[in-house]
């Protein structure tokens, strides 16, 4: 059943409860019904985690999902530990995850079978991102490029909260394509906060739409930075002008 | 000295503890959740406060190279409140994640109805999404607590070994012993337990099922006690092999039972201690 219509946030909930431990619906086709979800491994049968992607079970994921978009809601979560993930966890901003790539051909997958439903793509993706650890939201993320001719502008909200945070990972992964949404203002404080909390600009996309208000925000940064006797990230001198010049500009 | 803290409110300290508990060895922890020292009045609290279990506390440790792991879960204390009792149909959302590697902390606070109602119901979710049991034992009336938590853990068809009975002293712990679960001990500077007493336990029944942990909360505790343990061992005779069994071996089997450690230990130089398998670098148990 497609919840799309549901717009209890509660009775949405609980129907995704139910569908925790069942199996695939049988539409979804054979091979993938008996993919685990995570939770059915005994200590004896574990495996290492795969830190190449099982594109095998990542197909038939893709598959059941395209054929029961609502599948998403289980596999998201347990994605990096079924399919492939990168070991450890990063505080790096951008680095490339195996279970980036993983959650992405699943958002792709839910794209493809909610394309004709645009307000229920939306439901879905944000229910994703709303019930979504920092990994899966970044992956949400990151995936917003991919659907962004189906999703539009229903997703905006999210980067606004991924904006909010003080995750690195999150603020880097907010500022992809999508974010070209963003009104003028919104885009340049998301870019002065990369340069607050370390994101690196090169993965700010679009970097070109940087206009002299923006300019002036860093410099006025970096004048507040060198008058505190501290160092001005590298980042943000590529937005000034030569160094010899005064950071004021009229 | 590695240091897996099996029990430790991050969300309630600052970035000095986090600094100092790495410095001290502390390479990895598990946050049970738990209230917040001021009772919550809704679900949506909850889910916030999971949210940043899962979320932003796992960032702020991966900045000083330590892996955080959360348990969810109703905790007793607010099982009492009926604002807060529907977080309970919100669990699988987060059961299913990384890195929460059990349901907890479950267990009583009064010993009412309501809290045996909501532990009973959690140790359910807990045998159906495979995970440990992290069980608090109560302040009050702890003996009696803890001999009910061991009918409630066997009512329900737990196994034993995936049940951690958390906050144990010498009145409690041969119960819990022998039932075979698995005994945590709160290293605390002044109430629970103390580092010279945790040594006399292990000198007793030996370090089999044994978690050592600072529980270090709202109230007065200190992050490094579970270093002070070690080194009060040390002191008594134990081996650093010991040791390292007790303040990491101990809590990497007992939570990697759930399949979800987030584990990516930098070189230790202790090489693959455990059992040759993956888990010291990090992957699925």
């Amino acid at each position: 059943m497609n919840a799309s219509a549901e717009g209890d946030r509660v009775g949405h909930l609980d129907k995704l409860d139910t569908t925790l431990d069942t199996p695939p619906p049988s539409g979804s086709g054979g091979s993938t019904s008996n993919a685990p979800v995570g939770r059915a491994a005994s200590a004896s049968e574990r495996v290492e985690t795969n830190t190449v992607a099982d594109e095998r079970t990542l197909d038939a994921w893709c598959a059941e999902i395209e054929a029961e978009p609502t599948r998403i809601r289980t596999r998201f979560p347990a994605a990096a530990r079924e399919i492939g993930r990168t070991p450890g966890t990063s505080a790096e901003p951008g680095a490339e995850r195996v279970e980036d790539g993983v959650r992405l051909r699943l958002l792709a997958a839910l794209g493809g079978a909610l394309a004709g439903d645009p307000d229920a793509l939306s439901i879905e993706v944000h229910d994703l991102y709303r019930f979504g650890d920092a990994d899966e939201r970044r992956a949400v993320l990151l995936g917003l490029g991919q659907i962004e001719d189906l999703i539009g502008d229903r997703a905006l909200d999210l980067v606004h909260d991924a904006l909010r945070t003080n995750d690195p990972r999150l603020v880097a992964a907010a500022l992809g394509t999508y974010a070209s949404r963003l009104d003028d203002a919104a885009w340049r404080q998301a870019v002065l906060k990369c340069l607050f909390v370390g994101v690196p600009l090169r993965l700010v996309a679009g970097l070109e739409r940087a206009d002299d208000e923006l300019r002036r925000m860093v410099a006025d940064y970096a004048a507040e930075r060198r008058a505190a006797g501290r160092e001005v990230p590298a980042d943000a001198l590529s937005f000034l002008p030569a160094p010899t010049q005064t950071t004021r500009e009229s | 000295m590695r240091i897996f803290d099996p029990h430790i409110h991050m969300s309630s300290r600052t970035t000095d503890d986090y600094e100092a508990m790495a410095a001290a060895g502390v390479q990895a922890l598990v946050e049970p959740a738990f209230w917040l020292g001021q009772p919550r009045t809704s679900v949506d609290s909850f889910v916030d406060y999971f949210d940043a279990l899962v979320g932003w506390e796992r960032f702020r440790a991966s900045q000083f190279g330590i892996a955080h792991h959360c348990t969810i879960a109703l905790n007793p204390k607010e099982a009492n409140d009926p604002r807060c009792t529907p977080v309970l149909d919100l669990l699988p959302r987060y059961l299913a994640k990384d890195g929460v590697v059990a349901v907890g902390e479950v267990g009583f606070d009064s010993m009412t109805e309501d809290e045996e109602k909501a532990f009973s119901r959690q140790l359910e979710l807990a045998r159906e999404f495979a995970l440990p049991a992290l069980v608090h034992t109560p302040h009050r009336d702890k003996l009696a607590g803890t001999r009910r938590t061991l009918d409630l853990v066997e009512a329900a068809g737990m196994e034993p070994g995936m049940v951690l009975v958390d906050h144990l002293n010498e009145m409690t712990v041969d119960v819990v012993d022998e039932a075979g679960a698995w005994m945590g001990f709160s290293i605390y500077p002044d109430t629970k337990m103390d580092p010279d007493r945790m040594v006399a336990i292990l000198q007793r029944r030996g370090l089999d099922r044994v978690l050592v942990n600072s529980a270090a909360d709202w109230g007065k505790s200190d992050p490094l006690r579970t270093r002070a343990t070690g080194e009060a061992m040390l002191a008594a005779g134990f081996t650093e092999d010991d040791v390292d069994r007790v303040l990491w071996r101990n809590p990497v089997e007992f939570f990697g039972q759930s399949g979800r450690l987030l584990l990516d230990v930098p070189e230790t130089g202790q090489g693959d201690t455990f059992a040759g398998n993956s888990l010291l670098r990090g992957e699925r148990a």
